[in-house]
């Protein structure tokens, strides 16, 4: 039966042609796409370089203060705890690295995604061309665009954290659509009846209705990113997910493992934090 | 006496559906009109037009010397002018009973907030939950909520006010305090235009009755004539029903 196949006949060239010109036009895309990187990068660095000038101790106090702040005294132990365990497991630098890349790809979700999420809940039309680069964002194996990443932006930290941002992306937008939709059409026309313009009415009325919808999609964002990070290791960004990279490739258990329970250590820490603030 | 509100053959749809026909309607300064009708008549789309919350596809709409049209300036001139009064009431939740009465004016009419605050509490004394002023709306019954909301829109110092069944979501018992603070407002003076079924209301206060079937005005009379001679036949089924 292998006559029948059409494989044996013919040959559609696709792999061949993407190889061959989309990679000529991402090389050439390059210097546009480092200027926009721009900002992330400097972002990244005065984090990265803020969390590593911050003495350990300080920063464990104050970790664990926003525990107890938010979830009591049961989880500021939890938290001071974890934080002194991961510094004696030795991984306390790479730790700090990981949060500033989680820190500033969380940061530019919220600020690409939220003015996209407002613009999603206006328009019908726009929603139903942001749906599909949505999905495909978020279900697309990310190993696919670390190549065109890699190709556009180079490797090292910042395009780390581009790839981390396009992956972690989806919920803010979903969420500020969704939240901004479910605000009522009673309380929008009071607004309007008072006389209010359309912007006193999204950022006085809406907006404010819609806080915990959207602290929820930064929340489902911070988690997306923590689970990203190894992901980002790939393509030359540091932090934990470079031992467990590194670890896998040596077959080194132990780095692995202790890079992979920092990531967990500090996504428990990172959710219940911000859950506790949504409510 | 010259007309604050007119309404020249005014046209609307919904899709398909002819919502308001042909309606010729106006309202003189300090006059207090009341539009009743079975639902689905098309009353509350009526006074939604007054202050653009729907758009009307034909004819002309014209509210204190302003033409109601696609001119944003003149949209909002208009609803600063216009206070409405919802069925849901239609507080803000996430502010406090204080605060939706000086968000519109600190946001629109650009007060500050002391002066602003000042007012807010003088109308929210006017119609006695002064008391109730740092609360939020979940915590009030439905009729301080609705005479919050009356407070609320009174802050813009309107010329015109517009009841869309002011107590139709309400509670028996709680309909009457209501009733009572519009009716005080309309022995103040203000130009109201009042869709309800509290008929009671109607024959205190109103100058005139307006009854609207099918998106049409059917009949609209003075308050005494409308109740002791209506004239046509869907009136008087109307009439017969509610009283």
């Amino acid at each position: 039966m292998e006559f029948l196949n059409p494989s044996k006949y013919a040959y559609f060239p696709l792999a061949e042609w993407i190889e061959k010109y989309a990679k000529d036009w991402f090389f050439a895309q390059r210097p546009v796409f480092k200027k926009i990187s721009i900002p992330i990068e400097n972002t990244l660095s005065s984090l990265d370089s803020l969390f590593n000038f911050i003495p350990l101790p300080l920063i464990v106090l104050m970790f664990a203060f926003a525990a107890y702040k938010t979830n009591g005294i049961k989880f500021a132990i939890f938290t001071f705890l974890s934080l002194i365990f991961i510094d004696l497991v030795d991984v306390w630098e790479e730790t700090m690295t990981t949060m500033a890349m989680i820190v500033t790809a969380v940061l530019f979700c919220c600020v690409i995604g939220i003015p996209l999420g407002i613009a999603a809940s206006r328009s019908d039309i726009f929603e139903m061309i942001m749906r599909p680069i949505l999905d495909i964002m978020q279900t697309i194996p990310s190993f696919v665009y670390l190549i065109p990443v890699v190709m556009l932006f180079g490797v090292g930290l910042t395009p780390g954290v581009i790839a981390i941002i396009i992956f972690a992306l989806a919920p803010v937008i979903r969420l500020t659509n969704l939240g901004l939709r479910q605000v009522t059409k009673g309380v929008k026309d009071a607004g309007k009846a008072l006389g209010c313009g359309k912007i006193v009415v999204l950022y006085k009325i809406e907006l404010p209705l819609a806080l915990k919808s959207i602290m929820a999609g930064v929340n489902q964002t911070l988690m997306l990113a923590l689970s990203m990070a190894v992901i980002a290791a790939l393509i030359g960004a540091g932090g934990l997910g470079l031992n467990v990279y590194v670890g896998l490739g040596r077959l080194d258990i132990g780095q692995a493992f202790v890079g992979g329970l920092g990531i967990v250590l500090i996504a428990i820490i990172f959710d219940r934090i911000t859950q506790k603030i949504i409510k | 006496m010259e007309n604050i509100i007119q309404l020249r053959s005014v046209n609307k749809w919904f899709g398909e559906f002819h919502v308001l026909k042909d309606i010729n309607f106006s309202v003189s300064e300090k006059e207090k009109v009341v539009i009743c009708g079975p639902s689905g008549s098309g009353k509350s789309t009526l006074i939604r037009c007054i202050n653009r919350l729907e758009e009307h596809q034909k004819g002309s709409i014209i509210v204190d010397g302003m033409t109601l049209d696609e001119n944003t300036k003149n949209i909002s001139a208009i609803r600063s002018e216009v206070g409405m009064v919802f069925q849901q009431f239609n507080l803000f939740p996430h502010l406090s009973i204080l605060e939706n009465c000086t968000l519109a004016q600190i946001w629109v009419k650009k007060k500050t907030k002391n002066e602003s605050e000042k007012l807010a509490m003088d109308y929210l004394r006017k119609v006695q939950i002064d008391d109730q002023a740092l609360k939020f709306p979940g915590q009030l019954s439905g009729g301080q909520q609705q005479r919050a909301a009356i407070a609320r829109a009174l802050c813009m110092e309107p010329k015109i006010m517009l009841f869309d069944e002011p107590t139709s979501a309400l509670d028996p018992e709680m309909i009457k305090e209501v009733l009572d603070v519009m009716v005080d407002l309309a022995k103040g003076g203000m130009t109201m235009c009042v869709v309800t079924h509290e008929m009671g209301f109607a024959k205190e206060v109103a100058d005139r009755v307006v009854f609207m079937d099918e998106g049409n005005i059917v009949e609209e009379k003075k308050t005494s004539d409308f109740f002791e001679n209506p004239e046509n036949e869907r009136t008087k089924l109307f009439l017969s029903q509610i009283l």
